[in-house]
């Protein structure tokens, strides 16, 4: 029962139900030296963080969606940087239908050392393609050296 | 390269991933230089459209240094550095409302170089997680892959990323922010 000379706040906290053991607040630290108490979690904010968490739980290998995201719009400016042999450029550009005004390709090679690299794979995959397998020769012989295709590409480059 | 400069792609060769805005400089530059007529009567080059200041998506696919650091700590932190300071050039030319996409293979020892938090780290909470993509090859007409060492041309694409790769999609922080407050 509430006392008489209480006041009203008071006789409303006095009123109100106790919550049950479990969902009553625990103290963050023990007064004595046992271990310590597990961390409150502190509820966040509605909306704060909530797709972090939800990213979370999934693990980082889930997730539906594939990369060419949003990538064939066309009015978008996109810088690439590293290119490698500007096949990703090529990609879009033909994810865009030809439409690259705004994009920006870059590649740490120059010019010079990017052909010289196109050449010699396509020396290496015409000289595949001309020397198949076969039951005469054994496969290290038909198979042409990458050694090999430098020296014919270089010879190519200077005929 | 050729069906790139035809349809009006501005292609920059030797650019250090470093340093962007440098070599962002320099490309404008070569842009606005006038170009010299073109063989054929009466016909002049074409103009191209000017280089955008700013980028509503800066791609950054497989980084790598290259280094041949047989050591893979040191490895792996070379790579960080390449890194940190591509995520602080991106920054610097990236729209209020764009990305930066990071694609990495996943698995060991890419794991290891911690994307996640060196974006955030190097631009100083400037940039922001916004989502991670699956990066799907078969979707991208004409990608090949190509490997740091020895380009392989007899290797399909598919083979090389069989194991899965991610894309990591930054936003700004501010602009992330309010998606949260929204």
């Amino acid at each position: 029962m509430a006392k008489q000379n209480m006041s009203k706040k008071g006789k409303e906290r006095f009123n109100k139900k106790k919550p049950p053991k479990g969902e009553q607040k625990r103290r963050q630290t023990p007064s004595y030296g046992g271990p310590a108490a597990p961390r409150l979690v502190v509820k966040k904010k509605k909306g704060e963080h909530r797709d972090r968490g939800e990213r979370k739980k999934k693990g980082p290998r889930a997730g539906g969606e594939a990369l060419p995201l949003g990538f064939s719009d066309s009015s978008q400016s996109v810088l690439l940087v590293g290119e490698g042999n500007l096949s990703f450029a090529r990609a879009l550009l033909r994810l865009r239908q030809g439409q690259g005004a705004n994009l920006v390709a870059t590649t740490f090679d120059d010019e010079q050392t990017l052909l010289e690299a196109r050449s010699e794979s396509a020396v290496c995959a015409t000289q595949l393609s001309r020397r198949p397998f076969s039951a005469r020769r054994s496969t290290r012989r038909a198979r042409p050296s990458w050694r090999s295709c430098r020296l014919q590409a270089s010879r190519w480059a200077t005929a | 390269m050729e069906e790139l400069q035809a349809a009006g792609v501005t292609v920059g060769y030797g650019v250090d991933a470093t340093d962007l805005v440098r070599a962002l400089k320099a490309l404008r530059k070569a842009a606005v230089r006038p170009q010299p007529p073109r063989d054929e009567p009466g016909g002049t080059a074409p103009l191209r459209a000017p280089l955008p200041l700013l980028f509503d998506r800066v791609v950054f696919n497989f980084p790598h240094r290259g280094a041949g650091i047989r050591d893979q700590a040191a490895n792996v932190r070379s790579n960080q550095e390449l890194l940190l300071m591509f995520f602080r050039g991106a920054l610097a030319c990236l729209a209020p409302q764009g990305e930066v996409l990071v694609t990495l293979k996943s698995g060991l020892p890419y794991s290891l170089w911690n994307v996640c938090k060196l974006a955030s780290s190097a631009t100083g909470n400037g940039l922001r997680l916004h989502t991670a993509l699956s990066f799907d090859a078969a979707l991208l007409p004409g990608y090949a892959h190509r490997r740091t060492h020895g380009d392989d041309a007899s290797r399909p694409t598919g083979e090389e990323l069989a194991g899965g790769a991610r894309t990591y999609v930054w936003r700004h922080a501010f602009v992330e922010q309010s998606f949260a407050e929204a």
